[in-house]
């Protein structure tokens, strides 16, 4: 009879200590707080912005950087659009090049031509030059 | 015997960080009650919690896996509770802290859920985080004494003895207040 009563009472308090414990873990906060602890530290998805293409979401912040340093780098905006095409014989007219640069086949000068300043850049493809001519027009040197 | 978590536990080891929430998801629960138990605080249980996640995401290479991984992450958050539970400050008495929201009118089985809980919570306050520890993992986890004696590094006759002397003193509160009750 005491024995029995004894595991009665063993079983009643282990009953409520459980409760006690689910109680816990039924609070609404419990199931909140663990998807906000997951998703501040291994969440995949906020880390791209992109993210169906992780790589694409990497790469766009190195672009928007890369161009925010060539603008920065070229500050006068070429207006080929507006400016009337230069002659050919206009713009390399005078071969003095205040400088130069010549690396891995590339040469970088800088010519001086009636349209205004005017840089040159030139690489060798095999004995074929690629030649790219910028003219900054109504800039005069 | 092949552990269940294996393919999330080489995925976490490649710093694969999905693999490792669906195993933070998992075992969440089970973290959170052991640390329950032993800190006898929701707060203090959830930082804990959350503590032995971010530990063992930082050691997941050190990890052998010559038990399986839960019984290894059931170890640090057991351990690592009591380490807790040890270094804290003594606490408010809970009358304090719930001064104002005891005054509010609250519904009969709210007030009973309340004041069970406040009982209970008495009940393990007056036992030792190790006495908590065993209980929880005991009561609550189910697991053998033999379980229990390999996670903390006792022997079988410390395990009986603090799972004995921890019924008991939750026993002696729980058991006259229930019985006036019914």
């Amino acid at each position: 009879m005491t024995k029995n009563t004894n595991r009665e009472e063993k079983d009643f308090n282990r009953e409520i200590y459980k409760i006690y414990i689910q109680n816990e873990i039924s609070h609404p906060e419990f199931v909140q707080n663990r998807d906000r602890f997951i998703k501040i530290h291994w969440d995949d998805k906020k880390r791209f912005i992109f993210p169906a293409f992780p790589a694409f979401g990497f790469s766009l912040p190195v672009f928007i950087l890369i161009a925010l340093l060539a603008a920065y780098v070229f500050r006068v905006p070429a207006k080929t659009s507006k400016a009337p095409p230069p002659e050919i014989g206009d713009v390399l007219t005078n071969g003095v090049s205040p400088y130069k640069i010549h690396e891995n086949n590339v040469s970088v000068m800088r010519v001086s031509s009636k349209a205004g300043p005017t840089m040159v850049y030139q690489k060798m493809y095999d004995d074929v030059p690629l030649t790219i001519v910028w003219v900054f027009p109504g800039e005069i040197n | 015997m092949q552990d269940p978590d294996q393919q999330l536990i080489s995925k976490a080891k490649e710093g694969n960080q999905d693999g490792y929430a669906k195993l933070v998801k998992k075992y969440y629960e089970m973290v959170f009650t052991v640390a329950y138990g032993v800190l006898n605080r929701r707060e203090d249980a959830q930082d804990a919690a959350q503590e032995v996640f971010l530990k063992v995401f930082n050691q997941i290479n050190n990890f052998e896996e010559k038990s399986k991984f839960k019984t290894w992450l059931y170890r640090i958050a057991v351990n690592d509770a009591i380490d807790i539970a040890r270094r804290r400050k003594p606490m408010e008495p809970e009358e304090k802290i719930n001064t104002v929201a005891a005054s509010l009118p609250k519904p009969d089985a709210k007030v009973l859920q309340d004041e069970t809980n406040e009982m209970v919570r008495s009940a393990l306050d007056s036992l030792s985080p190790e006495h908590r520890a065993i209980l929880v993992l005991r009561e609550w986890d189910d697991l053998s004494y033999e379980e229990i004696a390999s996670m903390l590094n006792l022997d079988l006759g410390t395990v009986m003895s603090r799972i004995f002397y921890a019924r008991k003193s939750l026993g002696k509160i729980l058991t006259p207040n229930f019985g006036k009750r019914s």
